[in-house]
């Protein structure tokens, strides 16, 4: 999610080529609405948005217990500004400061990737243990 | 005298004075401080020059002049406690200290802040002294206020706007340079040459814009205990 098409396309670009399936939107309103609609592994988000910002976005998934929520890693061109760098500090959530390389790009959201897997094997895993004590 | 000045309490409260504000220069040596302020009278935005030739006088200079810099010869001072002493005239004014090249590492940290800065008292040094007192009279002139750096005056909504028009085109010429690049393309080698000689000028403008809005921000607000990251490169993932 990236209001600015020529950085969203970048954003695109760079997981694709590590063979991610990437979709960008442009207003994170359609983001919400799609994502209501299919499952995601990790949602990039810009922190500055037009009217739905991310943290209004990080917001509006936490009403809906959205399970995106804690797969939601923001890119921001202004890591200095107050309300951002409360909004980071409160949520807890990854950012990556804008102008980044493409390595860095690559290895965020691998990263990320690979906490989500994690996370839902553990789930798989206490799922499992479930089912055989009972 | 170690124990004087550390029990040394400079306040200098801000009052209006018909004095013009300038620079003060606080060297033993008279011979410095007469091709100091000779240097001096040759620079462009330099308003008021006075010296003091030892604390006790810097001290009363201060409360007199109020002045936008102070140049301090650590001659004047020798074995007292250089951070301490720095930290309470610099509640007046930035300071520019002149030592042996020793004691650089002394003042790291408020190089840093920004409050400080460094000149070794090695070759020809009196120029370089020169511009940087001339540097700050033109900072504090263009802010109307004290020796700060012209960015600690920037309205932060400006600063903002400012972080945030560089910050995402450069992205977008950064990210795709990258990428041109390591597709191998078919481009003629000197062509090559070129897209990495952007990626090498957008890298090094990122470095500049990160630097710089570190800068700003440790002029600008309140330490920070648990912020996110600095500027430069915040990267949680």
């Amino acid at each position: 999610m990236e209001d600015e098409p020529r950085v969203a396309q970048l954003i695109v670009d760079v997981p694709r080529e590590e063979g991610h399936q990437v979709e960008a939107v442009l207003e994170s309103q359609e983001g919400l609405a799609r994502l209501s609609r299919a499952h995601y592994d990790l949602v990039v988000c810009d922190l500055r948005m037009p009217r739905l910002d991310g943290p209004a976005f990080y917001e509006a998934l936490i009403r809906a217990a959205s399970p995106v929520q804690n797969q939601l890693s923001f890119v921001t061109g202004d890591t200095l500004a107050p309300r951002t760098m409360q909004f980071l500090e409160k949520s807890k959530l990854p950012c990556l400061a804008k102008p980044f390389l493409v390595e860095e790009l690559k290895l965020a959201v691998n990263r990320r990737l690979e906490r989500s897997r994690q996370a839902e094997e553990r789930v798989l895993a206490s799922g499992s243990e479930t089912r055989q004590s009972k | 005298m170690r124990k004087k000045q550390n029990a040394m309490q400079i306040s200098v409260e801000e009052k209006v004075s018909t004095v013009e504000r300038g620079a003060l220069l606080c060297v033993a040596d008279a011979g410095l401080a007469e091709e100091l302020t000779r240097e001096l009278k040759l620079c462009a935005h330099v308003g008021s020059v006075r010296v003091a030739t030892n604390l006790p006088d810097l001290i009363e200079r201060m409360e007199q002049d109020s002045p936008y810099v102070i140049l301090l010869d650590d001659g004047v001072f020798q074995d007292a406690p250089l951070s301490e002493l720095l930290r309470q005239l610099t509640r007046t004014a930035p300071v520019i200290l002149l030592a042996s090249a020793e004691r650089q590492g002394e003042i790291l940290r408020m190089v840093a802040e920004g409050e400080v800065e460094f000149v070794a008292r090695h070759g020809d040094f009196i120029p370089l002294a020169a511009c940087l007192v001339e540097r700050r009279l033109r900072w504090a002139l263009r802010s109307g206020m004290g020796g700060g750096s012209p960015w600690a005056e920037m309205p932060e909504d400006v600063a903002e706007i400012f972080r945030h028009e560089i910050n995402n085109p450069l992205t977008g010429i950064l990210g795709n340079a990258e990428l041109l690049l390591s597709h191998g393309v078919r481009l003629p080698a000197a062509d090559t040459q070129r897209l990495q000689t952007v990626v090498d000028l957008a890298v090094r403008l990122r470095e500049t814009i990160r630097r710089l809005s570190d800068a700003w921000d440790s002029q600008t607000r309140v330490p920070k205990t648990s912020a996110p990251g600095s500027a430069s490169g915040v990267s949680l993932f």
